[in-house]
């Protein structure tokens, strides 16, 4: 994927930001560097940050969200549970 | 996280788990909670009911009224291919009468935080992505680099982002409150694993403004600007809870938001939002893949946009308990522990 022109436009901008600030601070800098998205280029950018599909195959397993939720769903199905744990829960920020 | 696509992207893993009932959960909260559900784990992976530490991450196989049959933690898809087929050995040498149990009533869980979606408040879906300099000096987005979590605002919350007239050119700034979630709890350096908030002091610039750009019948919409930094020198400054114990160290992120919204008076809700936030993120805890490095500055971006209707977009935000909102409903105190 390639990032909006008029994105590519504002990087580029940041880039030369941050060659100009490179006698400040690095806090100066890291605000510097950082350009807002414009308006025009939202959706564009949008698009961009969606995670490839292959990279998220495994949110098309039909999850339980919970423990008991899933232990009810096994009873109902007559099938094992298969329980999956992380710090952090799988199915958000983990 | 890294399992999380090594394991569960894998074909032969994902064929295999059709003949589960597949669930997740949050390992930390069944592990020390005082919450029957919690408490019923522990009884089946540990044979105590006590809080357990260390990591019980991992993968498990169990009956429906909570034998366990096998268990596993592991990134490689075929060591997790080889839990699951113990697990179903081990279910299908079981006696018919031993598959067909209820789940026990006394694995319901008193208090869960996906009890307080607000329902008729605003919820987000967040995608964290690490970018990286093309050779052209582009930002793009690293292939697998991301994570996800969501963000709540309850309906009151929801109605501070609109002017009380809706003009165009109408501005609107974020109360302090609601600008300091996004600064502490969503603007967070987690696209590698898990990082810790932002205390209030840690906050030195944030600002986030809607603008009224139409207003036609029952709808408005809004254009959304902002902009964050915080750091940390690594001190622990929010108390008493589930996350002091983080590993907190020296970090920080700037960010500069853009997005656009649109609300329905009829409804009370916004039935458009779509904001991006492009930014740097220096430092941490390691668990956030950095190195604890402070010097170099990673470019990195976060997209929100309404939530779906499935169960899934239902999970809490990662720092809900924290969040300090009245209207989200906290544990009994003799269950919060762990919480």
């Amino acid at each position: 994927m390639v990032a909006p022109r008029s994105a590519r436009l504002a990087v580029a901008l940041s880039l030369l930001a941050l060659l100009a600030a490179c006698a400040g601070s690095a806090r100066h800098l890291a605000v510097e560097r950082t350009q807002p998205i414009a308006q025009q280029t939202l959706d564009e950018w949008c698009a961009l940050l969606e995670p490839e599909a292959e990279a998220r195959a495994w949110q098309a397993i039909p999850w339980q969200t919970n423990f008991h939720a899933g232990l009810a769903a096994a009873a109902e199905a007559q099938r094992p549970l298969l329980l999956w744990l992380m710090n952090g829960h799988p199915l958000g920020c983990t | 996280m890294a399992g999380r696509a090594s394991v569960w992207n894998d074909a032969a893993v994902q064929a295999l788990a059709q003949r589960f009932v597949p669930a997740t959960d949050e390992s930390w909260r069944l592990q020390t909670s005082a919450d029957p559900e919690a408490r019923f784990f522990r009884v089946m992976v540990e044979g105590t009911p006590e809080p357990v530490g260390g990591s019980r991450q991992g993968t498990y196989v169990c009956t429906p009224d909570g034998r366990l049959l096998a268990r596993g933690n592991s990134t490689d898809p075929r060591r997790i291919e080889a839990v699951l087929r113990q697990g179903l050995a081990a279910w299908e040498a079981l006696p018919p009468a031993e598959r067909t149990q209820a789940a026990p009533e006394s694995a319901r869980a008193a208090h869960r935080w996906e009890d307080s979606f607000p329902v008729d408040g605003l919820a987000l879906t967040a995608i964290h992505r690490d970018l990286a300099r093309a050779e052209d000096g582009t930002l793009q987005p690293q292939a697998g680099r991301w994570n996800l979590d969501h963000v709540w605002f309850s309906r009151d919350e929801a109605r501070q982002w609109l002017p009380s007239e809706p003009v165009v050119g109408a501005r609107t700034a974020l109360p302090e409150a609601l600008v300091r979630r996004w600064a502490s709890f969503h603007l967070v350096d987690n696209v590698r694993g898990q990082e810790g908030p932002f205390a209030p002091e840690d906050i030195e610039q944030a600002e986030i403004a809607t603008v009224v750009t139409r207003s036609e019948g029952t709808r408005v919409e809004l254009a959304i600007e902002g902009r964050t930094r915080a750091e940390s020198d690594g001190t622990w400054k929010l108390g008493r809870n589930h996350w002091d114990k983080f590993p907190n160290r020296a970090r920080g992120v700037s960010a500069q938001l853009t997005g656009r919204a649109v609300f329905d008076w009829a409804t009370h809700r916004f039935v458009e939002f779509r904001m991006v936030a492009l930014g740097e993120a220096w430092g941490g805890s390691g668990l956030n893949g950095r190195r604890a490095d402070v010097a170099t500055r990673h470019p990195l971006a976060w997209r929100f946009t309404l939530v779906g209707d499935t169960p899934a977009d239902r999970i809490a935000p990662a720092f809900v308990d924290i969040y300090g909102a009245a209207w989200v409903r906290r544990p009994d105190a003799n269950l919060s522990a762990g919480e």
